[in-house]
């Protein structure tokens, strides 16, 4: 898993404010996220996660291309072919990566 | 020119923002599809979009069907972003009404182009709807000429919609771009010589 400001702010023309804008908005968006889809993973609701996770991949997406990016993905997937068994694993695994991205956000603000 | 950014993230919603404004274009922010058609019911409303598929309320594919159906609207130029990269989606997507497609994560510099592509494509449909309205204009004035006029049998003056009879030559260049030089035509030639000699 790789994280860094320095290539979103390439992405983004150079602009590492902005950078600093985005990941403060992620890091105060991204527990609510998480927490939907802990929701939906107890409720065994394969359509919420489906849902759930598609929209926490949106938002991560925007920062890194792999780890939770790709876990938020094959939950999603998860969702939409009802493999109930494999998303308390998967949503495990992503709380992990992503508390392991935030952390990696906040050392380098 | 102006852009509507729809979009529930507000991480990607505050990039687009920020983007946009870099490229020079004004946005008009919604967080969702149900706000999004809200400001499309302003006076004025932006010509270009970028809209979300995903979305509480009125989703990205339903407001671009929606944006379509919608006379004053139906020209707008719709960008979807979505996270769906499933071929069958893309064809949903455009047959929804969108004219381009991006799927995330995506270069901002392809976004910056599409968008360039956009505005190039909504300033050619103005051009055109202002040629189209000068020829609406220009075929009235056709009509108008192409009516019923009355005109007198003897002298050939025309009665003009104040009821006062015009020399046909003045009426015809007051009602059309037609002008006129004058002339004698050899009958009217051979007729005034023998009225002369007489």
């Amino acid at each position: 898993m790789t994280w860094s400001p320095a290539t979103l702010a390439g992405r983004l023309g150079g602009d590492e404010d902005l950078v600093h804008e985005l990941v403060d908005l992620f890091l105060a968006e991204y527990p609510h996220l998480l927490q939907a889809i802990r929701a939906h993973v107890a409720l065994g609701d394969a359509q919420g996660i489906r849902r759930s996770a598609h929209k926490l991949r949106g938002s991560v997406t925007n920062f890194i291309d792999d780890g939770p990016t790709a876990t938020a993905f094959a939950l999603e997937r998860a969702g939409a072919e009802s493999r109930l068994d494999t998303a308390p694993a998967l949503f495990g695994q992503l709380e992990r990566e992503l508390e392991a991205l935030a952390a990696a956000m906040r050392g380098a603000a | 020119m102006r852009v509507l950014i729809a979009d529930d993230d507000p991480v990607l919603r505050h990039a687009l923002k920020s983007q946009l404004a870099t490229w020079s274009y004004a946005s008009v922010v919604a967080v969702n599809g149900d706000q999004a058609w809200e400001a499309l019911q302003h006076p004025d409303p932006p010509l270009l979009a970028v809209v979300d598929w995903n979305m509480p309320g009125i989703d990205g594919v339903d407001l671009c069907r929606e944006i379509r159906a919608t006379p004053p609207l139906a020209a707008m130029y719709l960008i979807l972003l979505t996270g769906n990269q499933d071929q069958k989606d893309v064809l949903a997507g455009l047959e929804s009404g969108a004219d381009d497609y991006i799927t995330k994560p995506f270069s901002w510099d392809e976004l910056h182009a599409r968008l360039r592509i956009g505005s190039r494509i909504v300033g050619l449909q103005q051009t055109l709807a202002a040629r189209v309205d000068e020829l609406q204009q220009a075929l009235a004035n056709v009509k108008r000429l192409s009516g019923l006029l009355p005109i007198c049998a003897y002298c050939k003056k025309i009665r003009n919609n104040d009821d006062y009879w015009m020399q046909v030559e003045k009426y015809l260049t007051e009602h059309s771009e037609a002008e006129f030089s004058h002339g004698i035509c050899p009958d009217c030639l051979r007729t005034q010589l023998a009225f002369d000699e007489s």
